[in-house]
C-alpha cells in the first residue's frame, strides 16, 4: 500500500499541472485497501483441502467403477509402478524453470516435491517471485497441486501433467530485501490470475515407460513348403486409472491388441 | 456562484477510480473469499467420509489380491496380469499361424511293377509291365492354430498349441506307361496315358508343444519359443471323378489288352502312392519371439532436454497371477543431450 502510495505521489509531483490525477489515484487506493487485505489462511486451507478431497475421491470412484473390488480388469489392463524416489529425481531434473508473467514478473519454479496421499500423488513447487522493474526484491512462491491427466504422447511416452491448486506468496524468512506485505497480497493476485498460464509451463513428467503401438512379428522363409509374410496388429494404449500405494504410483493402462494382418510392401 | 463543473470533475475524481477499484478487487479477489466458508466446510466433511470409505475398499482389494504377490523390487516395476499375457500370446500365435500357406515343391512320384494274371489253360502268367509317374505340382494346405493352452510358472510359459491342416487342394499330372508281355505282347504292344487327377488335402489337427521362456532385453520382456520341430503330414485323397476319367482312359482297349491293363489297377496303385501323404516340416525358426508390449525406456524427455537413465532389471517372475518385470532407474549425473532436431 505504501508503495502504491509513494508511486502516486512522485506521480503527482511530475505532472504538476494535473493534481486532480493525484486525487484520482489516491481514491483508487484507498478503495483498493480492503481488496488487498491479506486473505484468511485458514479459508484458504480448506478450500485447497476441499479441492485436494475432490480429487481423491474422483481418483477412488474411478478405481471403484471400473474394476470393483479388482483394482483392474485382468484380461485387458497391466499395471506400471514408480517408485516416489524415481518421480522427484524427474521432477528435479526439469528444475529450474524461469517465466515471465505478461513481462510484469519473473516467477522461477525452483524445486519440487511429491508426496503421495490418498489415491493421489501431490506435488508442492516452490520458487520465488521477482517484479521485473525491480528484480532486487522478491517472494517467495509455494504452489500445491497433483500428478493429473495421465497421457500417452504421440511419441509413445507416458506423461502427467501437474495440476495446480493453490498458491501462495510469502515474505522470504530474513531477506531484508522482501517485498511488503501489501505488494506480496497485489503480487498474489495477479499470479492467482496467471495460474493456468503457470501450469501450462510447469514440465509434464515422463514416466520411462516405452508402450508399443502395435505388435510385429517378421516374415518366414520361403524355406521348405512354408512362406510367411510379415504381420502386424495394431495396438492402443490408454492410461486408465492412477493409484498412490505403497510409496509408489500405480499407472493401471488398458491395452487393446487389433487383428495381425500382413504388412504389404510398399512400391519401390 | 455555482460552479458545475467543478462539482462534475471531483465526481468523476471520486466515484470512477472508486468504481474502477471496486471492478478490480472483485476480480482479484482470492479464490477462498469467492466461497461460502461453512459450504466448503461441510463439503470437506462430506468428501473426508467418502473418501475414507472408497479407501478401504480399494486398499482392502489391493492388499488381499493375488495380482501383487512376489513383485519384484525395483524404482520401475511392470505387472503383466496372466490373463492378459494369455490374451496376448493367443493373439500373437493367431499371428504366427496367419495366412501360412503350405504349398508343396514340385514332387515326383514313380512306381513300376509286372502284371501277372491267369490266362486260361496258360495259366499264371506275365502279361505285362506298368511304369507310373506321378507329378504333384501345386498341393497347397493352410494352418490354422486352436486355442492355446498356457500355463504360468518359473520364467517360462508352457504352451499346447493345437494345430490344424485345414483343407487345401492339389493336382497331379499322371502318366501311365504299359509294356504288355507273354502272350499279350503281340497283339497289345505298348501304350501310354496322360491326365490331370485332382485331389482335395485332408483335414487333420497336430499339436505343437513346446515353452515360452522370458527374459528381459534392453528394458523389455522377451518371450522366446522353444518348440521342437513340428512333422505335418500332408494327406491329398483323390477326387472320385478324376479318378474314374483316368481309369476309362486306361480302358480304352478291349479284349486280352483290356483284361492285361484292368489287372495293372492302376487308378488304386496311384491313391496308395499319394495315399502315404507328404511330409512338411515346421522348423523351430518359424516359432518367432515375442516382445510383450511395455518396456522401460533408457531416456526421457524433460523440458527441451533428453535426460538419459540408468536401468538395471532387478527381477523377472512369472507368478500364476502376474508377469512382473522390475528395474531399478536412475538420471545418469550429467547425461542428458538436447533432443533432436
Amino acid at each position: 500500500m505504501f508503495e502504491l502510495w509513494r508511486w502516486t505521489r512522485r506521480q503527482a509531483r511530475r505532472e504538476v499541472a494535473a493534481p486532480s490525477v493525484a486525487i484520482a489515484r489516491l481514491m483508487f487506493c484507498l478503495a483498493l485497501m480492503p481488496g488487498c487485505q491479506r486473505p484468511d489462511p485458514i479459508a484458504r486451507e480448506r478450500v485447497v483441502e476441499r479441492d485436494q478431497l475432490r480429487r481423491e475421491v474422483a481418483g477412488f470412484e474411478s478405481l471403484e467403477r471400473l474394476a470393483p473390488g479388482k483394482i483392474m480388469d485382468r484380461e485387458h489392463e497391466v499395471l506400471v509402478s514408480v517408485s516416489d524416489t524415481l518421480l522427484r529425481s524427474l521432477l528435479d531434473a526439469a528444475f529450474p524453470i524461469p517465466v515471465s508473467i505478461r513481462n510484469k514478473l519473473t516467477v522461477t519454479f525452483t524445486r519440487a516435491k511429491v508426496t503421495f496421499r490418498a489415491n493421489v500423488a501431490r506435488v508442492d513447487i516452490s520458487g520465488t517471485v521477482r517484479r521485473s522493474r525491480f528484480p532486487q526484491v522478491s517472494a517467495v512462491l509455494n504452489m500445491r497441486g497433483a500428478l493429473d491427466a495421465f497421457v500417452i504422447d504421440s511419441s509413445h511416452a507416458l506423461r502427467a501433467r501437474i495440476s495446480i491448486d493453490d498458491v501462495t506468496l510469502d515474505t522470504p524468512a530474513g531477506a531484508p530485501a522482501a517485498l511488503n506485505p501489501f505488494v506480496i497480497n497485489l503480487l498474489q493476485s495477479i499470479v492467482e490470475r496467471s495460474l493456468p498460464e503457470l501450469t501450462e509451463s510447469l514440465p509434464s513428467v515422463a514416466i520411462p515407460v516405452r508402450l508399443d503401438q502395435a505388435m510385429n512379428l517378421p516374415g518366414f522363409g520361403p524355406e521348405g513348403a512354408l512362406s510367411i509374410e510379415p504381420s502386424s496388429a495394431p495396438m492402443s494404449v490408454q492410461a486408465s486409472r492412477i493409484i498412490a500405494f505403497q510409496n509408489r504410483l500405480w499407472i493401471i493402462l488398458r491395452v487393446e491388441l487389433g487383428n495381425f494382418a500382413t504388412i504389404t510392401k510398399a512400391a519401390p | 456562484m455555482k460552479r458545475p463543473w467543478v462539482v462534475r470533475v471531483l465526481g468523476a475524481l471520486i466515484v470512477l477510480p472508486l468504481l474502477a477499484a471496486l471492478i478490480f478487487v472483485a476480480r482479484f479477489r482470492p479464490k477462498s473469499d469467492r466461497e461460502d466458508p461453512a459450504t466448503v466446510v461441510r463439503e470437506i466433511a462430506k468428501l473426508t467420509v467418502q473418501r475414507d470409505s472408497l479407501r478401504k475398499i480399494v486398499y482392502d482389494a489391493a492388499e488381499t489380491s493375488d495380482l501383487l504377490d512376489e513383485q519384484p523390487a525395483g524404482d520401475v516395476v511392470i505387472g503383466l496380469p496372466t490373463p492378459f499375457v494369455d490374451a496376448i500370446v493367443q493373439s500373437v500365435v493367431t499371428g504366427w499361424f496367419h495366412d501360412v500357406d503350405l504349398r508343396l515343391p514340385k514332387i515326383r512320384l514313380r512306381k513300376t511293377g509286372e502284371v501277372k494274371a491267369r490266362i486260361g489253360i496258360f495259366g499264371r502268367r506275365t502279361v505285362g509291365a506298368y511304369k507310373l509317374l506321378v507329378t504333384l505340382d501345386d498341393v497347397r494346405g493352410r494352418l490354422q492354430p486352436g486355442v492355446p493352452k498356457l500355463a504360468f510358472g518359473g520364467d517360462v510359459i508352457t504352451m499346447e498349441i493345437p494345430v490344424r491342416v485345414a483343407g487345401g487342394t492339389g493336382v497331379a499330372h499322371v502318366q501311365a506307361d504299359w509294356d504288355s508281355k507273354g502272350i499279350a505282347g503281340p497283339v497289345c504292344g505298348e501304350m501310354s496315358a496322360t491326365g490331370d487327377v485332382t485331389g482335395q488335402v485332408r483335414a487333420r489337427s497336430y499339436t505343437a508343444k513346446g515353452r515360452l521362456v522370458l527374459s528381459a532385453v534392453d528394458g523389455a520382456v522377451m518371450a522366446d519359443p522353444d518348440f521342437p520341430e513340428l512333422a505335418i503330414r500332408l494327406f491329398v485323397d483323390p477326387a472320385a471323378s478324376s479318378v474314374a476319367s483316368l481309369d476309362s482312359m486306361l480302358a480304352k482297349r478291349g479284349g486280352l489288352c483290356g483284361y492285361a491293363i484292368e489287372k495293372s489297377r492302376a487308378s488304386e496303385r496311384i491313391q496308395e502312392l499319394v495315399g502315404r501323404g507328404f511330409r512338411v516340416k515346421i522348423p523351430q525358426r518359424f516359432f518367432r519371439p515375442i516382445r510383450l508390449p511395455v518396456a522401460v525406456e533408457t531416456s526421457v524427455p524433460v523440458q527441451n532436454k533428453e535426460v538419459f537413465l540408468e536401468v538395471k532389471p532387478s527381477g523377472l517372475a512369472v507368478t500364476p497371477s502376474t508377469v512382473w518385470f522390475g528395474a531399478s532407474v536412475s538420471t545418469a549425473k550429467g547425461a542428458s543431450t538436447p533432443p533432436k532436431p
